[in-house]
């Protein structure tokens, strides 16, 4: 368990929105109704052509600096985890400590990482935080999927959409956070990729999203429900012990593949696709706010967040709602 | 490979499909049954994934088999049938 917990987290979206009738008119002989069954999403958010991951991470930053929570001053470290970054290189994370005006003693890194980040995000800010080395993090997830997506793609556009979210973390001397169970299976690799988007290949422009949606099916129901599994043993709970499961929201065949083999009770699990699509590592984050403003995620609860996807990568944690 | 064995395999698929199992035979697949799309495809692997007691996910080849043949014979070779 570690010394740290989420203080508070706010999101941000593009204005533009794609839905079911848009996607028809671009592709007139997909099944929509099909199309829906397996997606769970009818409306996905779209980037502006001059809008990256940044702008809308920096955007929900800036929201959680207006809630009056923290000053920019007391912010000790900002992560920025994207798989769209500005740049190849200078790290997106330092533009964005220079955007967000912090202050010069913070840190700042981006790390690499899709629908697994911000698990992973909250076991790295978490163990600075614990270790005392920060005492106050921005940790910012976010991407600009649709960027790299073929309109005509029938396994990618319907899913993937755009978002960014901030969430601040704190020291706390109560743990409430952890254990953590954090996985990997490169030899899946490729069936999620934007090939020819790094110095491996052309390298030139940006890449199309290719993904072989079956493949990354069947890694999800072997991977996560072992991850869960895992996860519970090791800190010594079962199934009943959690009061909400948060996975990530990738689409609704493989979240109800998930519960299915899980025997979770659905009253138990967190969906919330439909009206904004898969935000990659976005949306566990974005879903934790909006159940918290719902009233669904109540203080004191015990969550399992749970992220899985491109790499392949996963990971998964405990955390006690504040 | 066993009759009883391959009856099993169309039997689930047909459920996953939705479909009566005299609907479905050796040669069906992706190509000549529309109800066997991509979502179709995920059913399946859903369906088989638990009369196997969650060892389907495990074997990533049948993410890319898309015949009754096909699915039948990756059974075999790994010990299901």
């Amino acid at each position: 368990m570690l010394k740290a917990r989420i203080a508070g987290i706010e999101y941000a979206l593009p204005l533009k929105t794609e839905s079911m009738e848009d996607l028809q008119r671009d592709n007139p002989d997909w099944d929509l109704p099909k199309i829906f069954a397996k997606t769970g999403i009818r409306r996905r958010y779209i980037s502006a052509p001059d809008q990256t991951a940044a702008d809308l991470c920096c955007e929900a930053a800036e929201k959680i600096f207006e809630s009056g929570r923290v000053s920019r001053e007391e912010i000790d470290g900002v992560l920025f985890c994207t798989q769209s970054p500005d740049y190849a290189l200078p790290t997106t994370a330092c533009i964005l400590h220079e955007r967000l005006k912090l202050p010069k003693r913070s840190a700042a890194f981006d790390f690499n990482l899709g629908c697994s980040g911000f698990v992973y995000g909250l076991a790295i800010a978490g163990s600075m935080l614990d270790s005392s080395l920060l005492r106050t993090v921005l940790l910012l997830c976010g991407d600009t999927y649709t960027k790299y997506v073929d309109p005509h793609d029938r396994t990618c556009r319907p899913i993937f959409s755009d978002g960014g979210s901030a969430t601040l973390l704190r020291h706390h001397p109560e743990s409430s956070m952890g254990p953590f169970q954090l996985g990997t299976d490169g030899s899946g690799y490729r069936n999620l990729i934007v090939a020819n988007s790094g110095v491996r290949g052309k390298g030139a422009g940006l890449g199309t999203l290719h993904m072989e949606g079956a493949s990354v099916f069947l890694f999800t129901m072997d991977a996560v429900p072992q991850c869960v599994d895992s996860l519970l043993k090791r800190a010594q709970l079962s199934m009943e012990d959690v009061d909400l499961f948060v996975f990530h929201q990738a689409s609704r065949v493989v979240l109800e593949a998930i519960v299915k083999k899980l025997g979770i009770p659905s009253e138990k699990v967190l969906i919330d696709l439909e009206s904004i699509g898969n935000t990659v590592s976005a949306t566990i984050p974005i879903a934790l706010k909006r159940a918290a403003e719902a009233g669904r995620l109540k203080s004191g609860q015990r969550v399992l967040l749970m992220g899985f996807g491109v790499g392949y990568s996963w990971g998964g944690c405990l955390v006690q709602w504040a | 490979m066993s009759e009883n064995g391959v009856s099993i395999v169309l039997e689930t698929i047909a459920k996953a499909l939705d479909l009566p199992a005299d609907r479905l035979n050796e040669d069906s697949s992706m190509q000549n049954l529309p109800v066997w799309d991509s979502l179709g495809h995920l059913n399946i692997l859903v369906a088989l994934d638990k009369h196997y007691f969650g060892r389907i996910a495990k074997i990533s080849e049948l993410a890319k088999a898309t015949s009754v043949r096909e699915i039948a014979a990756i059974l075999q070779r790994h010990g299901l049938l």
